[in-house]
């Protein structure tokens, strides 16, 4: 086992969705209040609010969100599945004044290394896809969970492969470097102890008595000395993602920048899960609307021609569906959710055939479409066995299968048949000219749409019409255009 | 001192210097109807270019002269994709046509600048090899977008428009006016890019039916 730990210390922030830079998460207890997050650049972690208020009068405080963090975690994690199977996440509560809570994201990446092309192939793709997905973190990389996150949370960012090597690593780091009770931290300074080092070098025994049973767990399974059993991550059956914005949007384009980043998570969601989705639900929330009545959320149901799981793909029929879309209010939050997913099919690429790129663009065409015009709009056409001219037709939709050709009904007795169909038949004002070629058509009591009616071809000035008398009402209609 | 004058060989060695009797190479897809073949540049209906159709009125078997052609590619495994047709699409008459039906788009869309938008999209895309539009009125912006964008998608264009746009200026490589004879159409080929105007008469059998 080898694992990769990151460190996430803007983690708070980060799982907000803003990177406003005026922007801090703060922490609170009693009359105390303190930043956790946000604002790197200036204000270090654990500042006390009145200071940040007096030096930075600029700054805007917000509370912090463990849901949405926990989300975000979720969201990352998803990500992090691609280096390895086995996955430990861990938002750490300080429950310290100033303290200040911890995000860790473990993975074990032992088995991926030949994959990537070595270690540091792996870690260089690691840290350049922690950017792309708007994280800071530190990482830290050990046989251990636990010595994974110490190297972490310490900056040393240089691997260590083998358990052997972990005391000699961990040497010269202080006492502090360790996730310790204060308690504990307390004793052992008072004892004179001020690195991991001379910790370690300590028989485990009267540790054992001094500071409980714990303690000891903790150094053996920092040294890899007894296993760490901790459940492993899995992901959720169902997808949902909610984004709150910092403030209210009132343009459909002022979406698309929060949507390219939750699409994008959910790609990576539906390539850890090995799956693929064709339809997803948007959520808009309102919030309260200025004449203070509740507007209700907005529900954008999108369906794609073909399973997929590419985020730029999510992230276009998003966009042509929002173009086109009237926001009823300012929007305050979205949410993202998928329920049913379908593996896309993984096609066999074929050296010399250009069909299977031909069909993706047919997709991405279909989709375009239907996402603008709507699936009312964009339509392909059928057949159905009635010789009613008006019920021996239907609309598809466009991305069902064909059908088999033993559905499809035989068309060698009909006669020809006009181009277009006027559809409902129009009404005549009087008996067309020069009409030829008969045809009676009759039946349909059984459904309740008897039709009885006497088919004609007839011509008005060079255009080709098909027209009909109702045999029961004597009324001449027109029902189709010889084009 | 002056450059030696060059030859008139020289001249027409030249790229940008073009000669009446000399032709663009055009590609094109046979219509099926083997007199208009003959005197249409590249034997058929120009691919990645606009065409426009002018039918006196409806009805007169402006579809009769496409339909060989759209039966031919969707049969060969092509897509076609209609925008806005003016009446409904009837199905069992494709069918009878050799319209292969699941290969067919039918576009609807419930305004005018919708129909624009999706026929410079399905021709921009490339996937399907033809396209059958029913336009409105067209400015020369939106002939020159159609026309890139068939270019750009490498798609057969075909615009259905009313007869009085035949006398505006347009793009189209092709341009065709269709007027009703007893079993067929005659028809004027007004511009052509890669050929010279002339007019032709087709004979369609389903008209011959009519009388």
């Amino acid at each position: 086992m080898l694992w990769l730990c990151l460190h996430l210390p803007q983690f708070a922030i980060e799982a907000l969705g803003e990177r406003g830079r005026d922007h801090v998460v703060t922490g609170r207890r009693g009359a105390r209040r303190w930043v956790i997050a946000g604002a790197a650049d200036r204000i270090a972690p654990g500042t006390d609010w009145g200071t940040v208020q007096t030096l930075h009068p600029e700054i805007r405080a917000v509370e912090r969100r463990l849901r949405a963090e926990r989300d975000a975690m979720v969201a990352l994690a998803a990500w992090a599945y691609r280096y390895g199977s086995e996955l430990v996440w861990e938002i750490i509560e300080s429950d310290l004044d100033y303290g200040l809570p911890c995000a860790l994201l473990w993975v074990d990446i032992g088995a991926s290394l030949k994959l990537f092309g070595g270690l540091d192939a792996l870690l260089a793709e690691v840290d350049a896809g922690l950017v792309d997905s708007g994280h800071v973190g530190r990482r830290g990389v050990a046989p251990t969970l636990e010595a994974a996150a110490v190297l972490a949370r310490s900056g040393l960012g240089e691997p260590v492969r083998d358990a052997a090597e972990l005391p000699a690593v961990l040497d010269g780091l202080p006492l502090a470097a360790l996730p310790l009770e204060p308690k504990v931290q307390d004793a052992l300074k008072a004892v004179g102890l001020s690195t991991v080092g001379e910790l370690l070098k300590l028989p485990a025994a009267p540790l054992a008595k001094r500071h409980g049973p714990a303690f000891t767990l903790y150094l053996d399974r920092l040294l890899g000395r007894r296993p760490d059993i901790r459940p492993r991550f899995r992901l959720p059956p169902k997808y949902q993602r909610r984004f709150d914005l910092m403030g209210e949007v009132e343009h459909s384009e002022g979406l698309l920048f929060p949507l390219q980043r939750m699409t994008r998570e959910l790609g990576h969601f539906l390539k850890a899960r090995d799956t693929g989705l064709q339809a997803f639900r948007l959520t808009l929330s309102h919030g309260r609307a200025s004449g203070g009545k509740i507007q209700p959320d907005t529900l954008l149901d999108l369906r794609l021609a073909s399973p997929a799981r590419d985020a730029e793909r999510l992230l276009r029929v998003l966009r042509e569906r929002l173009g086109r879309l009237p926001l009823p209010a300012p929007v305050r939050s979205l949410k993202l959710s998928a329920e049913q997913f379908i593996e896309p099919p993984t096609g066999q690429g074929d050296l010399f055939d250009g069909r299977a790129g031909d069909d993706e663009a047919w997709s991405q065409l279909v989709e375009k479409l239907i996402a603008r015009l709507g699936a009312d709009a964009v339509t392909a056409l059928g057949l159905i066995a009635d010789h009613r001219p008006e019920r021996s037709w239907r609309l598809r939709a466009c991305d069902a299968p064909p059908p088999s050709p033993a559905a499809v009904p035989s068309l060698s007795a009909l006669p020809p048949r006009p181009i277009w169909l006027i559809d409902p038949p129009q009404p005549l004002p009087s008996v067309p000219a020069r009409i030829a070629g008969f045809e009676r058509l009759e039946g349909g009591w059984w459904d309740g749409d008897d039709v009885q009616r006497d088919y004609y071809r007839s011509e008005v000035q060079g255009s080709g019409l098909w027209v009909y008398r109702d045999r029961r009402s004597e009324g001449w209609f027109l029902h189709g255009v010889w084009a | 001192m002056t450059a030696p004058a060059p030859t008139l060989s020289e001249v027409l060695a030249r790229p940008d210097v073009w000669r009446g009797s000399s032709f663009a190479r055009v590609t094109a897809e046979p219509s099926g109807h083997a007199e208009l073949d003959r005197r249409l540049p590249g034997g058929g209906w120009p691919v990645g270019a606009l065409t426009e159709l002018f039918p006196e009125a409806q009805g007169i078997g402006e579809m009769q002269l496409v339909l060989p052609w759209i039966a031919r590619l969707t049969q060969a495994g092509g897509r076609v994709a209609m925008v806005d047709p003016p009446h409904l699409p009837f199905a069992p008459a494709l069918a009878q046509a050799g319209v292969v039906l699941s290969r067919l788009l039918l576009v609807r869309p419930q305004s005018e600048d919708g129909g624009l938008w999706a026929t410079e999209q399905i021709l921009r895309a490339g996937p399907c090899g033809a396209v059958l539009a029913w336009p409105g009125r067209l400015g020369q912006v939106e002939l020159k977008r159609f026309q890139l964008a068939a270019e750009a998608g490498k798609t057969t264009a075909l615009m259905f428009r009313e007869p009085a746009a035949a006398a505006e200026f347009s793009p189209a490589a092709l341009r065709l006016k269709l007027a009703a004879r007893p079993g067929g159409l005659h028809i004027d080929i007004f511009k052509c890019r890669g050929g010279t105007p002339v007019a032709v008469d087709v004979l369609l059998p389903m008209r011959a039916v009519n009388g």
